[in-house]
């Protein structure tokens, strides 16, 4: 009979050594085991049983199945995102002043060119007056790589996908959160929040309309961890 | 058919262009696996169409996200899950938990539970497992997933991975074994 340490380590290497990704060193030390616990036999057997009756059960599903679905959301977005950048508010903004500007004497051609550059400047400065105004607020979510372990619960969120950044960081800033990594390559954001708040913060990006996903790690992680 | 990493940059590329044919591709090549994942976690089919759809979509919104830091499957479906998971988050579980306690046996019991296992049982007790077991049972043994891979697409540390699936051998073990002794 294996003892305790032995079969432990048989009982968690035993899935990998069945699926055919264990390294050699456990392959040799499975097998090493096998050849003198013969008894162990059953198990290796009902664990490959077990997967070829998963392996069976390969779901139907047709060749292209829903890529038609796909290939209307596709369009049908590349038409929606058109349809934003030519919405009849700014068309008509535009409009509206390059009309003036030509009233004032210019040449409709000049006007339109004079009226877009008009807009521009609004826009820029538009944006930098915003940005001075929340900068002093946002100055504690800089993204900074401590290498420092953030300890107790944190809080993994991923954003929709056309949620903007400022309204990311407008989302952290309401649930006192700390930016500890993210976004990986899946898009999760790793936050950390005090412990006592965590329930509280969770139900808030529940509610939040930008928010796609929010679960609770209750592992320690390093700030600048990937997340994803 | 899993396409190596250089593959599917090529494609990711041509994504990115807008080329319809590169996601038709990547979608030929890993539609299935997305279906069969998401059927399992969520045991709907037209929801799991949905989120192979889905998962496809931010591929082709976000196609530079992949940075080949792992296989492109490995990453496609760690996305689905987070699809899956948006699309559970409003329903409650509907399976009941198994006892995992492992009654005493002789070792021969598992011979005896290989010979007569099928796979209706296994689909069976599969089914009554919690969704993070049924789904690390799903990448180990229906994926051929390593550890490393697993706890990448279920966002948890390697132990909890180990530990998940004894846990879930355990009972589905204990369920086929009841299903053997109704009979």
């Amino acid at each position: 009979m294996m003892n305790q340490e032995t079969r432990q380590r048989f009982d968690e290497l035993l899935p990998w050594y069945v699926n055919g990704t264990l390294d050699e060193d456990g392959r040799r030390w499975i097998e090493c085991q096998l050849e003198a616990h013969p008894e162990c036999r059953g198990e290796l057997t009902w664990t490959e049983s077990l997967q070829t009756r998963m392996r069976e059960s390969k779901p139907a599903f047709a060749d292209g199945q829903g890529f038609d679905k796909l290939i209307a959301r596709i369009r049908h977005g590349q038409e929606h995102s058109m349809v934003r950048k030519t919405s009849p508010e700014r068309r008509g903004a535009l409009a509206k002043l390059t009309d003036w500007l030509a009233g004032i004497g210019l040449t409709p051609a000049l006007a339109g060119a004079a009226a877009v550059v008009a807009v521009q400047f609004g826009v820029i400065a538009l944006l930098v007056n915003q940005q001075g105004e929340l900068e002093s607020e946002f100055d504690r979510f800089r993204s900074v790589n401590t290498g420092e372990v953030v300890t107790g619960p944190a809080l993994e969120v991923v954003f929709k996908s056309d949620a903007l950044e400022r309204e990311i960081r407008e989302t952290l800033v309401r649930i006192g959160g700390t930016l500890a990594g993210g976004p990986g390559q899946l898009g999760i954001y790793l936050v950390y929040v005090p412990e006592n708040e965590i329930d509280v913060a969770k139900a808030m990006l529940e509610g939040n309309p930008i928010v796609e996903v929010v679960t609770v790690s209750r592992a320690s992680r390093a700030h600048g961890a990937s997340g994803g | 058919m899993e396409l190596n990493n250089e593959e599917v940059f090529e494609l990711l590329k041509a994504v990115g262009k807008g080329s319809e044919d590169a996601i038709r591709k990547l979608y030929d090549a890993y539609s299935r696996r997305i279906y069969a994942f998401a059927l399992n976690r969520i045991r709907d089919a037209s929801l799991a169409e949905e989120i192979v759809v889905d998962t496809m979509h931010e591929v082709w919104k976000h196609p530079d996200r992949f940075r080949g830091e792992s296989k492109f499957s490995t990453w496609l479906l760690g996305v689905a899950r987070y699809k899956v998971l948006t699309a559970l988050r409003a329903s409650k579980p509907e399976h009941e938990e198994l006892d995992d306690q492992m009654p005493s046996d002789g070792e021969t019991a598992f011979d005896v539970l290989a010979q007569k296992q099928r796979r209706e049982g296994v689909q069976h007790c599969m089914g009554k497992l919690s969704d993070e077991h049924r789904e690390c049972m799903h990448l180990v043994f229906y994926e051929g997933y390593t550890l490393k891979e697993v706890a990448e697409v279920q966002s948890v540390p390697e132990n909890t991975v180990k530990t998940r699936l004894f846990h879930a051998r355990q009972k589905i073990r204990n369920c086929l074994r009841l299903l053997l002794e109704r009979e």
